[in-house]
Formats: C-alpha cells, sequence, structure tokens
C-alpha cells in the first residue's frame, strides 16, 4: 500500500500564527493526533469548525484518524442532517454550537489547547478519501467532490511550485478555510512548504489591512476579487506585500495594476475549480495568456475542454470556454453560457429560471447575467419578468424560498413583455438591449 | 423605540440604496430597527463589504469587525448609524 506523509515539513518549523501563539509543526501534530484519539477510527467527518487553526487541527486528526472531512456549502442544519443521513457513521466536529442540530457535536477545544510535541509524523494511505467537497447547485442540491490524500498531497507540491511564494512568508487569507481555494492554500500549502498561515480570517479592509501589519515580513495575501476591489476603493494605505493570490472570480487587469501599484505586490490570479483545485496562473497586471500548471492536460473535446492529471481521481470537464495560445496557454472566453459563479457559488441560469417560471402568477420571464462592468461591484444576476398582477416585492419573496441568497436577482424588475425572437427563442443580444432601455428608464 | 429614520439615518439609508443599487427599495423603507444583514432586505455579506467601501468615501472612516461590539453594528440601520457616527468622532 502506497502512503504518504501528513506534512513534509519538520516538527520545529512553524506551520500556523494562531492570535499570539506561534504553533509548530510538532505541536500541530500532536493536536491533531490527540482530536483523532476522540473520534472513531475511520469515520467520516463533518468539519464545521469556522476558525482556521480549530479546523486545520480537524482536518488533520480526521485524515489521521483513517476518516475523511466532509466539507458542506453551508452549516445549515438541513445541510448537516443530510450529511449525517447519507454518509454511515458521519460525526460532528464544530468549535462553535450549531443551531437547531440535534446530533451529537464533538468539541475539539481541548486537543486544541494541547502542549505536547509529537515526536513523527504518520503517513495516510494514499487512496484513502480525505475529503469531499460540496459544491451548493443554484436550488441547494449539491455536487460532490471526493479527494484522495494522495490528489491533496500532490496538488499542494504542484501548488508550491507554481504560486512559488517567498521562503518563510506569512500568509493571511480572507477567505474561509472550508471552499477549495481557501483550503489548497491556507490550510494544505503549510503543511508541505516553508510558509506560515496565520489563523486570523478579517472581513473588512481596516482588519485586512491591522492583520497584515501585525505579520512579519515577507507577506502573502490570499484573497478574491471582491475583497481586493474593496481593498482599493477604500482609499486606505496599504501594508507592503510580496505577493497577492487572487481566484474564485475574474480580476480586471486594471484592478491587478492598481494592487500591484498600492502594495508593492506581485498579484498571481490563478484559475481552477473544486474538482482540479488549482490549474493556471497568470500575472494579470502584465499577460492575458494562463500558464498551465505542468502536470495538467487539457485536451479541447465537443463539448468543452477537459483537464486530465495523474493526481487527480478522473478527467474534469471544464466549466470555462478555452482559447489555446500554445500547448500549454490559454485565454479564457468566459463560462459556458448557463452556467454562472456568484460569490463562489455555481449555478445553473436554466434552472434559476426554471425557479422563476414555477411562481403562481409569473407569465414569462428570465433570470440572466449582465454584462460584465470591470470595475464595478461585484457581480449580480438581474431577473426581467412579465407578472402583471404580482409586485417585485411577492416575486423575491417566492424566490427567496426556493434559492440561495448569492443567486437572488436584482434588479428584478416586471416588464410587460420579453423581447422573444418568433421561435420563441430569446436572443441573449437583443435580451441585453432591452435591459439596458429599461436601465436608463429606472435610472 | 422610533421607526422615524433620523435626518442622518436618512442619509446612510440613501448610501446604503445608491452604494447597493437597491433600484427597488426606498431609503425610506429602511426601518432603523430592522434587520440589515441577512433579513427580508436581501442583504448579503458581499453587501457588507460594498457598503463598508461606500461607507469610507462618503464618512473617511473604515469599518471593522473584529470585535464583539462592531458586529454588532451591522444589526440594522441605528446602530450602523451610531457606529459611524461614533467612529466620525473618533477621527
Amino acid at each position: 500500500m502506497t502512503t504518504l506523509p501528513l506534512t513534509t515539513r519538520s516538527l520545529d518549523e512553524l506551520v500556523m500564527l494562531h492570535g499570539g501563539e506561534p504553533v509548530s509543526v510538532g505541536r500541530f501534530v500532536a493536536r491533531a493526533e490527540a482530536l483523532a484519539g476522540q473520534l472513531p477510527p475511520g469515520a467520516p467527518v463533518i468539519n464545521l469548525c469556522q476558525d482556521r487553526h480549530a479546523f486545520s487541527v480537524t482536518f488533520a486528526a480526521a485524515v489521521v484518524a483513517g476518516g475523511s472531512n466532509l466539507l458542506p456549502a453551508n452549516r445549515l442544519k438541513a445541510t448537516v442532517d443530510e450529511l449525517v443521513d447519507s454518509f454511515a457513521g458521519a460525526v460532528v466536529v464544530a468549535d462553535c454550537p450549531l443551531e437547531g442540530f440535534a446530533g451529537t457535536v464533538i468539541d475539539p477545544s481541548e486537543a486544541l489547547d494541547s502542549r505536547e510535541q509529537a515526536q513523527r509524523i504518520s503517513r495516510i494511505p494514499a487512496d484513502q478519501r480525505a475529503a469531499v467537497v460540496f459544491t451548493s447547485g443554484s436550488t441547494g442540491r449539491a455536487s460532490r467532490i471526493e479527494k484522495p490524500w494522495r490528489t491533496l498531497h500532490d496538488s499542494s507540491l504542484l501548488n508550491l511550485a507554481q504560486l512559488d511564494p517567498p521562503q518563510g512568508a506569512r500568509v493571511l487569507a480572507t477567505v474561509p478555510p472550508q471552499h477549495m481555494w481557501g483550503l489548497e492554500t491556507s490550510v494544505l500549502m503549510p503543511w508541505f512548504g516553508a510558509v506560515t498561515v496565520s489563523s486570523a480570517h478579517p472581513f473588512f479592509v481596516a482588519d485586512i489591512c491591522r492583520q497584515l501589519e501585525e505579520l512579519e515580513q515577507p507577506r502573502v495575501l490570499v484573497s478574491t476579487p471582491v475583497h481586493l476591489r474593496a481593498l482599493v476603493e477604500s482609499g486606505i494605505e496599504l501594508p507592503d506585500v510580496e505577493r497577492i493570490y487572487s481566484a474564485t472570480a475574474p480580476l480586471s487587469r486594471s484592478l491587478a495594476r492598481r494592487l500591484e501599484r498600492l502594495s508593492g505586490a506581485v498579484v498571481t490570479e490563478i484559475y481552477g475549480c473544486s474538482e482540479t483545485g488549482c490549474l493556471a496562473r497568470r500575472q494579470t497586471a502584465r499577460v492575458a495568456d494562463w500558464q498551465l500548471f505542468e502536470a495538467f492536460e487539457l485536451t479541447p473535446e465537443a463539448d468543452g475542454t477537459v483537464a486530465r492529471a495523474a493526481h487527480l481521481p478522473g478527467p474534469v470537464r471544464l466549466m470555462d470556454h478555452l482559447e489555446f495560445r500554445t500547448r500549454d496557454s490559454f485565454r479564457l472566453l468566459g463560462r459556458q453560457s448557463d452556467l454562472v459563479n456568484i460569490a463562489g457559488k455555481r449555478g445553473s441560469l436554466a434552472e434559476l429560471t426554471g425557479v422563476l417560471l414555477d411562481i403562481p402568477g409569473v407569465l414569462d420571464g428570465v433570470i440572466f447575467q449582465p454584462p460584465e462592468d470591470e470595475d464595478g461591484p461585484a457581480r449580480r444576476l438581474a431577473a426581467l419578468v412579465v407578472a402583471p398582477n404580482l409586485e417585485p416585492a411577492d416575486i423575491r419573496r417566492a424566490l427567496g424560498r426556493r434559492i440561495d441568497a448569492a443567486f437572488m436577482p436584482r434588479p428584478l424588475r416586471l416588464v410587460e413583455k420579453l423581447p422573444r425572437a418568433e421561435t420563441g427563442k430569446l436572443p441573449r443580444r437583443s435580451l441585453l438591449q432591452f435591459f439596458a432601455r429599461t436601465c436608463r428608464q429606472a435610472g | 423605540m422610533s421607526t422615524q429614520q433620523s435626518p442622518q439615518e436618512h442619509e446612510l439609508a440613501e448610501l446604503i440604496v445608491s452604494s447597493l443599487n437597491l433600484e427597488d427599495l426606498s431609503p425610506e423603507e429602511i426601518e432603523p430597527d430592522k434587520q440589515l444583514f441577512g433579513g427580508e432586505y436581501g442583504l448579503d455579506s458581499i453587501d457588507a463589504l460594498e457598503l463598508a467601501v461606500a461607507i469610507s468615501k462618503q464618512y473617511g472612516v473604515q469599518l471593522k469587525a473584529d470585535d464583539e461590539r462592531n458586529r454588532h453594528a451591522f444589526a440594522n440601520l441605528r446602530s450602523l448609524n451610531e457606529h459611524v457616527q461614533s467612529l466620525r468622532e473618533q477621527g
């Protein structure tokens, strides 16, 4: 049986800064082993810890105990109940109370406070299912992505080589540890390369700047275009940062340039998805072409591009249209038209429009993505609805019961009719022209 | 407690509506004591971030979420306005 180490770092190296406490690899592993002792061997662990330190220790503990981490898209009671029902023997580990959940919750706090030092580092079967990542669909139905330990181990080494953070860097992340981007960078990267991650999870720009200032140099910021735009727009003075990594949504070139000027950082944008992990990179301020990570192979097929890599459990069809420049570089031509990604959540426009049309009183309607304004506020969906006897508030209430808040269309406008062609089709061009006219009327 | 907006609260409500493109909500409709985020106004955490940027531009103050008191500031229009005004006085 092939096994791979839990971490390739030595026991005395620094893996995390937790509040004021420097956490060495030895102490981190000891905490994970202490918590592993509280877990049923091999059990799927629903890891709901919010704090990055608690989440990371729990993640390691589940893996060391021979089990896996189930990472739901949210902490809602219904979501957790469904996981408990569908994974036999699943247990919940949480660092704060779970509203309404009736099952047993394992409290990691004692293990998290352990002052022990581990003397050795566990090896993990390469094929062990280490994590199952759930991405939310537009109507709450989740898709499920399995991550064997080999995948997480190998992609972490690959990411370190490709993202190339400065030796000894202190990493601050504005993203949560549960989602792939945060998991790869702020949980796993410090297990395999000479970087130390802060357990902080700052949100507002003043918090981000203060947390950065508290870190020694060289500093690395892991973030998203939404947070980065807020950083630049708020007019706050940015601390020196060596490297900024952005993912989850497209970063505009002008924003990347302003960030580089204001912070002195090199801004690297990362492309990937939950199924593949990080896949390609570019320095957005300077180049348009994406550089594919070694280890990945992309194949154009009739209905899209397929990504393959030895460390992935199987081939992955990408959600975007790609134009190849060379064998290992490409441009992104946009999402396949039906699929949208809002605030890190994936949705199908056809499915969302279906929910809209199901509302009693709605005669016709469409939910769509308005054209992007490069530096505008975060992207939202829009809706045009024909419903002579309803108010927008009625429609929003009805939608709110069935779709994720991130997909709530804004604006939602009532119109007399949609610009459908004779065939009944709604060509995007005429839809957008029509929408622009309603904007002028509304504005 | 009054559900009438004070002039300062009205000014902040106008900023909320304009900065978040809430075209089917008028500033007067934001009740000072009603939950601002995660409630029936349909505002989420990304809106909070957008609003913080708009507040920094209009009032010259930076919002934080690093302690309990600051997090409570986002509960409703009234508490947010009080928080913004107290930051302005400090600044």
